[in-house]
């Protein structure tokens, strides 16, 4: 098996886009996504297969395409990585700062307009409209918040104590965590459901090796799998039954937020919107 | 902020870099010149450091510096609260501490391509004695006389005036800056296609405004219309300086080169902007990131399987960036050498150069959409793709460092060590072919090296052309900063650095033995 990896350098022009470019001479078979959406955008480019195996069936309805071309496994939540010796991780008295008049030039979160950050401003957009959303984008800038290119930046301004909080996900919170920093986490509520961003698998449409794809996908989506990615470094949750003594102690409490995720499938049309919006905004 | 003002803010942030750097760039070559043998390599390895780190190092390790530092409490430090600020003021500062970080960095980047540059330069086909020689030609003489009127005298001062500022203008273009002109344009060169360090420290470019424009998608015209910007700017800048190059023929002897003599201030000034070039480029980078080098390496040496890869990695991507650079450099010689006798291949040098101009995100999706084409498809990522992204990412630099190798003023030097090869003596032969190498080889050797060393680093040709088997280095180096694995990122790095610079310098170092086969 020859594995390609996305880059977090490429990831605006990543797969999504070659996948789409690659059409019509499919270069590979199995898309690994650690996210949603971009395997969704492939959905609709009709560059993905249909496939229903084991693996599919295990995993619960809002993580999977009804018509099986594709599923997720194994999640990131979207959290705030608190520093602990510079404030409280109090999620109250964290959101009341965020929505609050004074400045923010000691928190941080990526620019929107790539990953999971995306998806936030996404769900953002269909939870609150385009006007809230624009309102609040535009406050925090006004506020000073500390924008930076990635997730992995913003968790380094938290851990070193540059700034209080940040918006992060989930992995880069474990990061700093194993890394012995001063760092506590708390889920980012929209209208009170968390955002919950799972990995996601498709075969790719004219592929040759169908059962080879079939074989690696159904392995991905296996309880097997969703366990050994909850032991590993960036400890994701896993979304279909498993047995929950092996789930790692310190992801019990992602565990019970990421149950009350946001259904992200609806998000796509308005994906768009936001991105239409946030070239605007960045690159007038 | 517009692609019209990222590339604006590009271009005077690139040219304030070479400009600043220039003077620097000078006082380097005499200074190296006048260096014994030994601690000249020691300051030319202390040069060099600073273009050889990698971007991705040096900008991951500083970015979000301007944050940090307003939280060490330096700026409360000023008196009468100067620096408390409303929020937007304080963004506002930061961003401009970082700035002059990134302008900084450049500088030091940029000073040991123009150092290079300046000291393989050929002598100015004006010599120093022809503008003695003006200066006297110009010096006296009044315009009056009988049967001249006033106006008339006014008419003729002007006219000799004018004339006067164009000779100047020749005399400055083919004496004085003849070797800074092509110098300031290589450096101008290295800033203006600056990616990762601008991206990292978090300040506008237009390489990261047009990466940034790829979000959701962005068709290949449309990509190709957006660069048609900074690949103007570039040429604009470029072309009057090759056409100069191109027409000019040097004659002048080599005494003219390096003979400049500085004062021991202004020695122990350049040591200390060396040591501050290595401090912000790789000591401090190297204490903020690489805590745990050697625990790092040791981690990296235990997994075996790990430091067999890595190894790979590294002489795999060096086998395609020493393929390209070669290539890239002799197509260049071919086609300068083709532009000095006809004007129609002087135009086909502008059109090879192009693509590399257009940076390498444009370059790799244009060849991309080009390989998707029935005909060429059998290419796609293949070695061949690759391959053909790295020398056209390379071939305007190759031409720049073509253009500086290419002159004359070695080809007495060049003769006479022929003629010392033909002798009976062993030793005689051996110093012929090491002067050989000093006047002829040397410069092509380590040109080919900058070369490669530019394109191996790159990390989005490497990405998006590579065949599917081959993770290139930075690749990996970029996904490893991605996770903050400090300590074994720093022994990678370390590694990827030294390996290549190793080879280079040992290769250098088996001249002799290679030569004797000649």
């Amino acid at each position: 098996m020859v594995v390609r990896y996305d880059s977090e350098a490429t990831k605006s022009l990543g797969f999504v886009n070659l996948l789409i470019q690659e059409k019509e001479s499919p270069q590979c078979d199995v898309f690994w996504n650690n996210e949603l959406l971009g395997t969704c955008e492939l959905q609709e480019q009709r560059v993905l297969a249909a496939y229903k195996g084991p693996g599919y069936h295990r995993i619960p309805g809002n993580f999977k395409d009804p018509e099986g071309f594709w599923a997720g496994f194994a999640a990131r939540l979207r959290v705030y990585i608190v520093n602990t010796d510079l404030c409280p991780a109090d999620e109250t008295a964290i959101e009341s700062q965020v929505a609050g008049k004074h400045g923010l030039t000691r928190v941080t979160i990526a620019e929107p307009l790539f990953g999971t950050t995306l998806t936030q401003y996404t769900l953002l957009w269909h939870e609150w409209g385009e006007a809230r959303l624009r309102d609040w984008h535009n406050d925090l800038r006004k506020r000073g918040i500390r924008e930076v290119k990635g997730n992995a930046a913003t968790r380094s301004l938290v851990a070193d104590g540059a700034c209080d909080f940040g918006f992060t996900d989930s992995d880069d919170y474990f990061g700093a965590r194993d890394e012995g920093k001063p760092v506590a986490v708390l889920p980012v509520r929209v209208n009170g459901k968390t955002i919950c961003i799972p990995n996601s698998v498709a075969i790719i449409r004219g592929t040759s090796r169908i059962e080879n794809a079939q074989k690696l996908v159904d392995y991905l989506l296996s309880a097997e799998t969703e366990l050994r990615l909850a032991k590993s470094e960036s400890r994701q949750i896993p979304l279909g039954p498993v047995d929950k003594e092996q789930v790692p102690e310190e992801l019990r409490p992602l565990v019970e937020w990421g149950a009350a995720g946001a259904d992200l499938r609806p998000l796509l049309p308005d994906r768009q919107a936001v991105i239409l919006w946030l070239k605007s905004e960045y690159l007038r | 902020m517009t692609l019209a003002a990222a590339c604006g803010l590009s271009l005077v942030r690139s040219l304030a870099v070479a400009l600043a750097a220039w003077p620097v760039c000078n006082l380097q070559v005499a200074w190296l010149s006048g260096l014994e043998r030994r601690r000249r390599r020691l300051a030319w390895l202390a040069l060099l450091i600073p273009f050889l780190c990698p971007e991705l190092w040096a900008g991951y390790a500083w970015s979000g510096f301007a944050v940090r530092l307003a939280n060490t409490g330096l700026w409360s430090l000023f008196p009468f609260d100067f620096f408390s600020l409303t929020p937007q003021a304080v963004v506002a500062r930061d961003a401009a501490v970082d700035e002059l970080l990134l302008d900084l960095l450049l500088f030091f980047r940029a000073v040991p391509v123009g150092t290079v540059a300046m000291y393989f330069a050929p002598p100015p086909p004006i010599s120093r004695e022809a503008w003695y020689c003006r200066k006297l030609a110009l010096g006296g003489g009044t315009i009056c006389g009988a049967g001249i009127s006033p106006a008339e005298g006014q008419a003729r001062r002007l006219h000799r005036n004018l004339r006067s500022l164009g000779a100047w203008l020749r005399f400055a273009i083919y004496g004085r800056f003849h070797t800074a002109l092509p110098a300031v344009a290589l450096m101008f060169l290295v800033a203006f296609q600056e990616f990762e360090l601008a991206s990292l420290i978090g300040r506008p470019a237009w390489t990261v405004w047009l990466f940034d424009a790829q979000v959701g998608g962005l068709g290949i015209a449309e990509s190709l219309r957006l660069t048609t910007l900074p690949v103007v700017c570039q040429s604009i800048f470029l072309s009057p300086l090759l056409w100069t190059i191109l027409t000019s023929r040097s004659n002048a002897s080599s005494i003219d080169k390096h003979t400049r003599q500085l004062s021991r201030r202004m020695r122990l000034a350049l040591w200390f902007a060396m040591i501050v070039g290595l401090s912000v480029t790789l000591i401090v980078p190297a204490m903020l990131v690489g805590g745990g080098t050697v625990e790092g390496l040791r981690r990296v040496m235990r997994n075996t399987v790990q430091f067999r890869m890595l190894l790979k990695e590294i002489f795999v991507g060096m086998a395609y960036a020493l393929t390209a650079a070669v290539a890239a450099a002799l197509i260049a010689a071919s086609l300068i050498r083709r532009a000095r006798t006809s004007r129609l291949a002087a135009a086909g040098v502008f059109g090879a150069a192009l693509p590399g101009l257009a940076g390498s995100l444009v370059l790799s999706l244009a060849l991309i959409h080009l390989l998707q084409s029935p005909f060429v498809r059998f290419a796609y990522k293949t070695p061949l793709s690759l391959v053909a992204g790295l020398i056209l990412f390379l071939l305007p630099r190759a031409m720049a460092l073509r253009l500086l190798l290419s002159s004359t003023g070695t080809s007495t030097g060049l003769h006479l060590a022929a003629l010392l090869r033909e002798s009976g003596a062993v030793p005689v032969r051996d110093r012929a072919r090491e002067v050989a190498w000093q006047l002829r080889w040397r410069g092509e050797f380590w040109s080919v090296a900058i070369l490669s060393y530019w394109v191996f680093f790159d990390l989005t040709l490497a990405y998006l052309l590579a065949p599917v088997t081959i993770v290139s280095a930075p690749v990996m180096l970029y996904n490893q900063m991605h996770f903050g694995k400090n300590a074994v990122l720093s022994a990678l790095v370390f590694l990827t650095v030294l390996v290549p610079a190793l080879i280079f310098t040992i290769v250098a170092a088996a001249r002799r033995f290679v030569f004797r086969w000649f």
